[in-house]
């Protein structure tokens, strides 16, 4: 009897304990014995705090059963144009853009590489951010410091980010030189400290605008002084970048009456080959950039559109974020689709020998030796004995990762009823990292950490074609589903 | 008459464009003629822009005429303990804090060097840090995900950053450990992997709460569910850096001065007799005895000149551990903020500061000077902002701490150079220290903790008035969690 009475009094001091605890919001001493008691329990394994506490995590969780059972086959699979590499600057969406479009000149030509230039769109797109920066600036003149959309626009306004959409607004109004015209420079490849000092010198124009605007100057004033502004901007980049040409001569091999290389010849170089035959026969031209664009590009990417899946937002609807390069260009949209659209309609693409842009979260699920994307190549759940899993439209609402990254979809690998299992992908990041800088995208990565894809909209259903005809929904400047492309 | 008619219209077709250009805001095609104008190449300028095409900025930037002049003297220099590393991670406050501390225990013991043990406060502040966060989702459980509280809360559940006062509340809450007892792992000096997943695990934790909340269940219930939540953090971290010690042996070699003074005859002997020490501990028993209850004497004081000078601020939920208070700070002008400085260090008391670390900085040789890069002279275009329209327009903002451990004046007792201990190793810097110029101090300093018998009683009374609440996502409060 005496001893029930004793474990009833110790039962509810227990009970008391427990529930002391959990009415505390700190983390007090109880909670901290148990969860010292708790984790006694669980660290029976030393080795892997050995592990844990000595190597890299991604060492310890690589899953190695996907590693053994991967190869490298695709039954579509397009030619690269070879390549490229945006080194220490944020400019992937430029890169994969120009990626689709060296493809197509490439084709053109008959050459197996071509490679436009980056640093003469980024010279303009740069001169461009800073004139819509101002613009906003002007636009928002009467929000407070403190505002939410100040606080914005003053996040970052000369970062390297970018849409599809930018460099389609920047090709069509500056047009487009091969690499050899502009080529790369130590800043235009490392873009930090431009960046920085353009910053600086963007925020200081921007406190002179308001001040001006406090001190009763009209809009027409500012607008005046902002010209007078972008002056300087175009200055520090010509330092930075040199001139952007005004023209130029592209020398390039004709090769227009030749067969296409077939994959077979793709080991017998050039010259091996026109040593035997005939002389090398090569154009000369001078052109303008425009002339360059108006000759080389086909122009059917003016029919392309974004497509998004962003789960937090009704399906089948427009969207539009307060966000663009270029005052006289409408707002960055995105039709809004399930995945598996966004899917369909890459394959049809590929199936037609078109490359496709798309955007993604690179820093998960990455095994960059191999060149892996993998929804679940890491397997910390098991390291830690702890479920990380969120949902694809938690881990968007939570803020835990959107789009960061553009690249291009080059082939597909699907099982005999036509259902993808994976994809190739071409990479911005030098024939170094991955697999000579393609990588091997599984289909749960696609369906987990791609949010965007740009496509022709003649692939689109007539339904879908009917969504994009649709006024967009707006959402706010600091909606997050942009933020990651947008380097803010 | 026709010849001015015709001049006339084209006058006025030149400058309609121009009207034009000035109403629609777009880069059209005659301000690229304009930009284009506006830039002669000249011999020197393609010379710059070659340079500028092959060579890092800062390179060519680089002020000779600052780093030649500069002289390593300082008329007060007070003695430290070693310089420590915070490596790949973002502790540079429980470093500089350390900075301030560890030479207490170092005379205390009479021994060569100490080193508290970092991980050990960095494991518990992960832990506060993660409740906090977790509070957080609970007490703003009926806000929209979109809302601005959110977005700010959401943007970082966890970060490495905090501040003097986090390393005071983790100090007094869990004590402190030498590194001997709980040395450095590879995920404690590289934290930018663990940190990716404890953001996922709390996000993930965050959505759980949100919809315990939606599907009807009481706070209670979700502080409950919140527990098992830390729980499972403390296991994840007690895998990456081990268990925290509960008690722990310190051994330390020390100067036997009992026998110095016994034993006169054996004097050349005694000089160099060390003995060897050793206790048992626990971390809180360390604290109390090594410590005790200096910190609560220290205060903070700020130089923000976009806000009101002489009154006291507070950045809302800018605490790391739930039951302490937040964080308040008294702005000061910059002369002030010297002074306390000033009669701190003559007092041989190092001083906690936080700074902008990314402006004008030499890491090379250690230098923090205004100036030391002259980007107005390499690319003609001036780059000058005030300190106030820097913090206005989120240029500039504290994003790293250290300590002041020495002073260089001129013959009036002006300061014209600080000495700044570092925590990135010796490898960075001078050794490890920096020379900090009186101007650099006005513009990049932000942030000092000073004892507060220094203070005037003026000064000192303000600590008592009601101070103005900040949101969570003015530059200073979320400054906490950038260091």
């Amino acid at each position: 009897m005496k001893k029930i009475f004793y474990s009833v009094i110790v039962l509810a001091v227990f009970s008391a304990l427990a529930v002391s605890a959990a009415d505390n919001r700190a983390i007090d001493e109880n909670m901290i014995k148990k969860l010292e008691a708790d984790c006694q329990k669980a660290l029976a394994d030393e080795t892997v705090i050995n592990a844990a506490t000595n190597n890299s995590l991604n060492n310890l969780a690589v899953n190695r059963d996907i590693i053994t059972h991967h190869d490298k086959f695709f039954n579509v699979k397009l030619k690269s144009s070879g390549v490229t590499n945006q080194q220490s600057s944020g400019r992937c969406w430029l890169f994969a853009t120009l990626n689709v479009f060296n493809q197509g000149i490439a084709r053109k030509l008959n050459h197996k590489k071509f490679e436009l230039s980056q640093p003469y769109l980024t010279f303009w797109d740069k001169i461009e951010k800073a004139n819509m920066f101002l613009e906003d600036i002007i636009k928002h003149i009467d929000k407070p410091i403190d505002s939410r959309e100040m606080a914005y626009l003053l996040k970052n306004p000369f970062g390297d980010g970018g849409f599809w959409n930018y460099a389609v607004n920047l090709i069509e109004k500056y047009g487009v030189t091969p690499i050899s015209a502009m080529p790369e420079t130590k800043q235009s490849v490392s873009t930090g400290t431009v960046n920085k000092l353009a910053n600086v010198k963007l925020k200081y124009f921007a406190s002179e605008l308001r001040s001006m605007y406090a001190d009763g100057k009209k809009i027409d004033e500012l607008r005046k002084r902002k010209e007078a502004m972008l002056l300087d901007i175009y200055k520090l980049m010509v330092y930075n970048y040199g001139q952007p040409p005004k023209e130029f001569v592209y020398r390039y091999e004709d090769k227009s009456g030749e067969d296409e290389d077939d994959e077979d010849s793709e080991n017998d170089t050039d010259s091996t080959s026109t040593d035997n035959k005939k002389p090398v026969k090569y154009i000369s031209k001078t052109y303008t950039p425009k002339s360059f664009y108006e000759e080389f590009v086909e122009k059917d990417f003016l029919e392309y559109v974004t497509l998004i899946d962003y789960p937090t937002q009704p399906y089948r609807q427009t969207y539009r974020w307060e966000w663009g390069n270029m005052p006289e260009k409408p707002h960055i949209t995105g039709l809004n689709l399930p995945i598996s659209k966004l899917k369909e309609y890459t394959l049809k693409m590929l199936s037609d020998s078109l490359p496709v842009c798309f955007a993604c979260d690179v820093g998960k699920g990455n095994y960059n030796d191999s060149g892996i994307f993998s929804a679940d190549i890491y397997q910390y759940d098991k390291l830690f004995d702890i479920d990380f899993k969120m949902s694809k439209e938690e881990r968007v609402k939570y803020r835990g990762g959107v789009s960061n990254h553009m690249m291009v979809i080059l082939g597909v690998d699907t099982t005999d009823d036509g259902t993808p299992v994976k994809w190739l992908v071409e990479n911005s990041w030098g024939d170094k990292r991955g697999d000579k800088g393609f990588w091997y995208m599984y289909d749960n990565w696609f369906d987990e950490y791609v949010f965007e894809v740009y496509l022709d909209k003649k692939y689109l259903s007539a339904e879908d074609r009917g969504y994009l005809e649709k006024e967009p929904r707006d959402l706010p400047m600091w909606d997050y589903f942009l933020e990651g492309l947008l380097n803010k | 008459m026709r010849a001015t008619l015709v001049l006339l219209l084209c006058l006025f077709f030149i400058l309609l464009p121009a009207v034009q250009a000035a109403d629609d805001g777009h880069i059209n095609e005659n301000l690229i003629k304009k930009m284009k104008a506006g830039y002669e190449p000249t011999p020197s300028k393609e010379a710059v822009t070659n340079a500028l095409a092959a060579n890092k900025v800062k390179d060519l930037a680089l002020n000779r005429d600052k780093l030649v002049k500069r002289d390593p003297y300082f008329n007060y220099k007070l003695t430290t303990t070693g310089i420590t590393n915070q490596k790949s991670s973002g502790r540079c406050w429980m470093f500089a804090g350390a900075n301030i501390l560890s030479p207490i225990i170092k005379k205390k013991l009479d021994i060569e060097n100490f080193e508290l043990s970092h991980t050990y406060l960095a494991f518990w502040d992960r832990l506060e840090k993660a409740n906090l966060f977790l509070e957080q989702v609970i007490e703003f459980r009926d806000l929209p995900l979109t809302d601005r509280k959110m977005e700010s809360i959401l943007s970082s559940p966890y970060g490495d950053g905090g501040w003097w006062h986090y390393f005071v509340g983790l100090i007094e809450k869990y004590g402190l450990v030498p590194v001997s007892a709980m040395p450095e792992t590879y995920q404690s000096s590289a934290t930018g992997h663990i940190n990716s997943l404890t953001n996922t695990k709390l996000r993930a934790d965050a959505a759980e709460l949100r919809r315990m909340h939606r599907d009807g269940k009481k706070v209670k219930q979700l502080r409950q569910r919140k527990e098992e939540m830390i729980a499972e953090l403390y296991n994840f971290m007690a895998l990456n850096f081990g268990q925290p010690p509960d008690e722990f042996i310190f051994r330390y070699e020390t100067k036997d001065t009992t026998a110095a003074d016994s034993a006169d005859s054996t004097k050349t002997e005694s000089k160099s007799k060390k003995i060897i020490k050793t206790a048992t501990y626990t971390p809180l028993s360390f604290y109390r005895e090594f410590i005790s209850n200096r910190l609560p004497e220290f205060v903070a004081l700020a130089d923000n000149p976009t806000k009101k000078y002489h009154k006291l601020y507070q950045g809302e939920w800018s605490r790391s551990i739930y039951e302490k208070p937040d964080f308040t700070m008294l702005n000061l002008p910059i002369e002030k903020l010297k002074d306390y400085c000033l009669a701190s260090l003559l007092d041989s008391q190092a001083v906690w500061f936080a700074c902008d670390v990314g402006k004008d900085h030499n890491s090379d040789s250690g230098l923090l000077a205004v100036d030391i890069y002259e980007y107005d002279k390499l690319y003609n275009l001036d780059f000058k902002m005030t300190k106030a329209e820097r913090l206005d327009y989120m240029d500039s903002w504290t994003s790293h701490a250290m300590a002041i451990v020495g002073v260089d004046t001129t013959d009036s007792g002006q300061p014209r150079k600080w000495l700044v201990k570092n925590s990135w190793g010796t490898k960075n810097g001078d050794k490890g220290y920096w020379t900090m110029y009186d101007d650099w101090f006005d513009e990049f300093l932000y942030v000092i903790i000073v004892n507060k018998k220094y203070l005037t009683p003026e000064d000192l009374a303000k600590f008592d008035e009601k101070p103005v609440i900040l949101p969570m996502w003015d530059v200073f409060s979320r400054a906490l969690r950038n260091l």
